[in-house]
């Protein structure tokens, strides 16, 4: 294959591949037939175009092309399903080298798709998966890596969406116009999510990721093109184009982030912010405003500035007040905040926001304390800096944003004589950080949650990964399973009583897309591992880690406990402090005093339960004993652990106490005691979940379960 | 496309006389409208759930339970079976139900073989 004919059919699948797809939906009714004959179509085009050169118009011919190729495949299997009907529908032009049909439908078709892909009767995640595959032709492999979930899991997605849109019939259309405003709105959310999934990630992190921003750019403005009176899709699209041009600026050649004021602003796209001025003034000039055009036209006053102290702060200041009246939300007025520290002065900011502090659904959010601790700072308050300063890195999770935060943080507490010297007169995290601010909707996360266990107690949790390794050791009367997963530093999992390995099918992905070594241990009893008939003990379970580490020659790992693994895991540091580099303590007690009593029948912990318990029979070499296993589980939380305060006091190791709002089983207090109790332990409060969080809401659990790893593991 | 529209409410919420006689009448003009449209094919109302009895037979034996299959807030109070040109229509039509106001309406597909 020719380079040239290769880059031809490269730029035709970007630019062709859903107007295909779409075309083919619409005739044949059946979108993996379009999407597999189109994909046959771009195979042959790899195969003829380097000897018969690139067609006129390459899309009008891979059309043809995969439309042959469906006619010939529901021919075949006409006998079993397929509608004579259909296939004549079909049935127009053949010779794909004659193919200069007009094309007339095609763009409408490619609207319907989107339209389709973006019903609010899908799940939020299966419509941002369903717009990739159908409209950008990413694979689900792609689709899986770049929303770290295993393939298995969104191939799941897809097949159900598609599914249901079938069994439900869902149109395939342009919605009537009285539809229409709020349809529009769903399909712009969408690609919005899509473009910050992109944009939130650092330099140098999964380049996937990344493509989700041109993908995004590229459907919008298609979109654009397809719905030029819908002032709030050139809204959206100018918006992407402004965030996009600093691309190149917003982070160094060390991948550190580079805040908006000290951004080389010479190396902003000037072309992409033409382009979106030019798209706002047009948008602004219909008179129809809304929330997108409001935050481009916000992005547009820092383009405006040629340097970052000349920034229009009252106008921006002005805008967001504006944009807090059509879209209230907590996160605006966050931003407001920050726009008015800067018109005003960090004391008129840090009011705002104190009084946004309050908003629980505001407390875990790392912008929230970064921004507190940033006008603290600037008003020389330096401890209380400080301490939101490490609020906000025990919430970030990602890399650059955590380097970032720590240098601010070293500033205020001088810990480093260097990090003082920093340049500029406002060296500020908050206005920098506008730009990602704005990019955060709160409604559109791509975060599943299964807040009542109906997807675990239905399905368990996601399927893990393929092992990198996997097998038995005999030790102490028992064959305790492990398997270890991806390279890398090594974070030993350890799940909850009853429970399994495979209860971490959501943090394992997490840790491997990380670049970590993720190794499972079923604790004796549990899942694959045997016991023999002596009661269960924590140290005995504690001994059996151990041992795997020797089995696996690692001299140190992180581990990261759930339940009755947090016990295991702190019990495994006070006995061999130099095999644990942290413990992450999960939803544990360490002594009798630290449990809740549970008095009536709770719908989640039947669901946990049930699910246990098919697990055990599915998973165990005694597949039956189900019942005498859990009374000698009982028998064992009923007494077990009992540490008191002298022997956390001889804790050696980094740990921090990570605690559910509304945990089931453990007392708030006796989290906070142990906090306390451990020399240096840090104290986290996951808002809004229960004893099941890295089930329930596994992007919060895995945030913090990253930054603690990453921690510990220097 | 033919959906089942399962009409859910909750019991315990106590409508005043003068809500109770609303809803009563927005639903007679509902189904007067839908059944002139030819959308409702069939509907009716169901007794509370203090009425229900729930059957299983496990191992040959019927065992008879007093109420509901399943204890949630919402209880099923009434149903329609609609035929509508897609589920936009169901939704159009479902959304002009006078229970949809305060109690919730699944719609379901049937299961065309």
């Amino acid at each position: 294959v020719t380079p040239d004919a290769q880059a031809a059919v490269a730029e035709a699948f970007r630019e062709e591949w859903g107007r295909v797809v779409a075309s083919l939906i619409r005739s044949t009714g059946d979108w993996d037939l379009a999407e597999e004959c189109t994909q046959d179509a771009f195979a042959e085009a790899l195969r003829r175009w380097p000897d018969s050169g690139v067609p006129r118009r390459p899309g009008a011919w891979l059309s043809t092309v995969a439309r042959n190729r469906a006619l010939d495949r529901l021919r075949r299997s006409r006998t079993e399903t397929i509608k004579l009907q259909e296939v004549t529908m079909l049935a127009t032009p053949t010779d794909p080298t004659d193919a200069d049909d007009d094309g007339s439908g095609i763009q409408d078709d490619r609207l319907r798709l989107m339209f389709t892909c973006c019903h609010p009767a899908l799940p939020l995640e299966a419509r941002v998966a369903l717009t990739l595959r159908a409209l950008a032709g990413l694979t689900t492999a792609e689709i899986a890596r770049a929303f770290l979930v295993p393939e298995s899991t969104m191939a799941k997605r897809l097949v159900r969406a598609k599914r249901k849109i079938a069994n439900a019939a869902i149109p395939y259309r342009v919605p009537p116009a009285h539809l229409l405003p709020q349809r529009v709105t769903g399909v712009l959310a969408v690609l919005y999510l899509l473009f910050n999934e992109g944009y939130s990630v650092s330099a140098g992190a999964e380049p996937l990721r990344e493509n989700l921003c041109t993908e995004a750019i590229r459907l919008s403005r298609a979109l654009v093109q397809l719905m030029p009176n819908e002032p709030e899709a050139a809204g959206l699209l100018a918006l992407m184009l402004l965030q996009h041009s600093r691309r190149r600026a917003r982070v160094d050649g060390e991948g550190e982030l580079v805040t908006l004021a000290d951004q080389d602003r010479a190396r902003w796209d000037r072309a992409e912010i033409a382009e979106a001025t030019g798209l706002l003034e047009e948008a602004l000039s219909t008179g129809r405003i809304g929330p997108y055009q409001l935050q481009a036209a916000i992005a547009a006053c820092h383009a405006d500035a040629t340097e970052a102290a000349t920034t229009d702060w009252v106008e921006i200041a002005g805008l967001y007040a504006r944009l807090a009246r059509v879209m209230p939300s907590p996160v605006v007025e966050l931003n407001r905040a920050v726009a008015v520290a800067m018109a005003d002065g960090p004391a008129a900011g840090l009011a705002l926001v104190e009084a946004l502090a309050a908003t629980p659904s505001l407390r875990g959010y790392h912008l929230l304390h970064a921004t507190r601790a940033d006008l603290l700072r600037r008003l020389g308050r330096r401890p209380e800096a400080a301490e939101s300063y490490r609020r906000a890195l025990a919430l970030t999770g990602s890399d650059a944003e955590r380097r970032f935060l720590a240098r601010r943080l070293a500033e205020v507490t001088g810990d480093d004589a260097r990090a003082r010297c920093e340049r500029g007169p406002w060296p500020s995290l908050l206005r920098d950080r506008l730009e990602e601010i704005e990019a955060i909707e709160t409604e559109a996360r791509v975060e599943t949650y299964d807040d009542d266990l109906r997807t675990f107690a239905a399905e368990g949790a996601p399927a893990l990964p393929t092992a990198t390794a996997e097998g038995y050791m005999e030790h102490d009367g028992a064959r305790i399973w492990y398997a270890t997963y991806g390279q890398g530093a090594p974070v030993i999992l350890l799940h909850g009583g009853l429970g399994h390995s495979g209860n971490w099918g959501n943090q394992v992905p997490a840790l491997i897309a990380s670049g970590y070594r993720a190794i499972l241990i079923d604790s004796r009893g549990h899942g694959r591992s045997t016991r023999d008939a002596r009661p269960f003990m924590y140290e005995q379970m504690a001994s059996d880690v151990l041992a795997v580490l020797d089995a696996l020659a690692v001299e140190k790992a992180a581990i990261v406990g759930w339940s009755d693994g947090a016990c295991i895991a702190l019990i495994l540091a006070m006995q061999a402090p130099a095999r644990v580099a942290g413990v992450f303590f999960f939803g544990c007690n360490m002594d009798p005093s630290g449990t809740k009593e549970i008095t009536e029948s709770d719908p989640i912990l039947n669901r946990c339960f049930g699910r246990h318990a098919k697990d055990y029979a599915a998973l165990s070499a005694t597949p039956d004993e189900f019942e005498p296993f859990a009374e000698a589980i009982g028998l064992m939380m009923a007494t077990q652990p009992n540490y008191g305060a002298d022997d956390l006091a001889a804790v050696r190791v980094p740990v921090t106490i990570v605690q559910s709002e509304h945990d089931e089983f453990i007392k708030r207090e006796h989290a906070e005691y142990l906090a306390r109790s451990i020399p240096g332990a840090d104290l986290i409060i996951l808002p809004g979940v229960t004893h099941f969080a890295p089930l329930q809401r596994p992007e919060q659990f895995n945030t913090i379960m990253l930054a603690f790893v990453r921690q510990v593991l220097v | 496309m033919k959906y089942l529209l399962m009409i859910c409410a909750d019991e315990s919420v106590e409508l005043t006389p003068e809500e109770r006689a609303a809803v009563g009448s927005d639903t007679d003009s509902w189904v007067t409208e839908m059944d002139a449209r030819g959308v409702r094919l069939q509907g009716d109302r169901l007794r509370p759930v203090s009425d229900a009895t729930s059957v299983r037979v496990r191992d040959t034996e019927v065992l008879i339970a007093d109420g509901p299959f399943a204890e949630t807030k919402e209880q099923i109070a009434g149903y329609d079976i609609i035929e509508c040109a897609d589920l936009d229509e169901a939704i159009e039509v479902t959304a002009r139900h006078p229970v949809a106001r305060f109690g919730v309406i699944e719609v379901r597909p049937f299961w065309l073989l």
